[in-house]
């Protein structure tokens, strides 16, 4: 029995990664035992033993890519994103919202569901804020 | 024996509801997803108890409980999306048009 969870954790540490460039990533996590995952920021594999929650928000640039010339990150995706989460002894949940894109980050259905508290409602400082941005934001010309 | 039990018990069901396709997986078992589909907006939530190799993004190898959630938006999209994952109440995705 040793030996095939040895062979099995062995697989699972083999392989190769693939650079994910083309997506904004967000994943939150809980373990209760093992887990052994890829760490994000130094791309190498980590163990984990007992209770561990992990929250992880991947943002893709252009930084090494063969069209930028500056080195550094010279664009990047406009994303708001916004994650909840709920004590485990307190039963737990996870609530994300994102707006993805140039267009999305400034849409009126963007500041609306971000206006919105964790239960959902609109607070009275949020609808003052909302008032005086949405005349403001419709009178935008719509970004491309 | 314990082997012998856990073949035995060994199962997967497969159920489409509301547009969403659950996999639940009784003893040994492997979800493949074609992701060679244009889906703007990709939710994964997993939850297992046992040992649970992926190779998607968030937890690679858990042995005991873990649960994860993964939300993928390709970035030449535009979306506004929701996603609330409560306990006792089923993954809830919500894009405002």
């Amino acid at each position: 029995m040793k030996s095939i969870l040895l062979t099995l954790v062995c697989v699972a540490l083999c392989g190769c990664a693939k650079e994910l460039h083309d997506s904004v990533i967000t994943a939150t996590g809980t373990t209760l035992g093992v887990e052994v995952a890829q760490n994000p920021t130094t791309q190498l594999y980590q163990a984990k033993l007992g209770y561990s929650r992990a929250e992880l928000a991947f943002v893709p640039t252009d930084r090494g890519q063969a069209t930028n010339q500056i080195g550094g990150a010279a664009s990047t995706g406009n994303v708001l994103f916004e994650l909840s989460l709920r004590n485990i002894f307190a039963g737990g949940g996870v609530y994300q919202r994102l707006a993805i894109g140039n267009v999305a980050v400034q849409q009126a259905g963007a500041a609306f569901l971000f206006a919105k508290d964790s239960s959902g409602n609109i607070g009275t400082n949020a609808q003052t804020i909302l008032q005086q941005s949405l005349p403001l934001m419709l009178s935008r010309p719509p970004v491309k | 024996m314990a082997l012998a039990v856990c073949l035995l018990c060994a199962g997967c069901i497969s159920f489409n509801r509301n547009g969403t396709t659950h996999h639940v997986i009784i003893g040994f078992g492997i979800v493949s997803v074609n992701n060679t589909n244009n889906a703007a907006a990709t939710v994964i939530k997993s939850q297992a108890l046992g040992l649970n190799l992926s190779d998607g993004a968030g937890t690679k190898l858990g042995l005991g409980y873990s649960s994860t959630t993964v939300v993928k938006v390709h970035t030449n999209e535009n979306v506004v999306i929701e996603v609330s994952d409560m306990p006792g109440k089923p993954l809830t995705v919500n894009i405002p048009k």
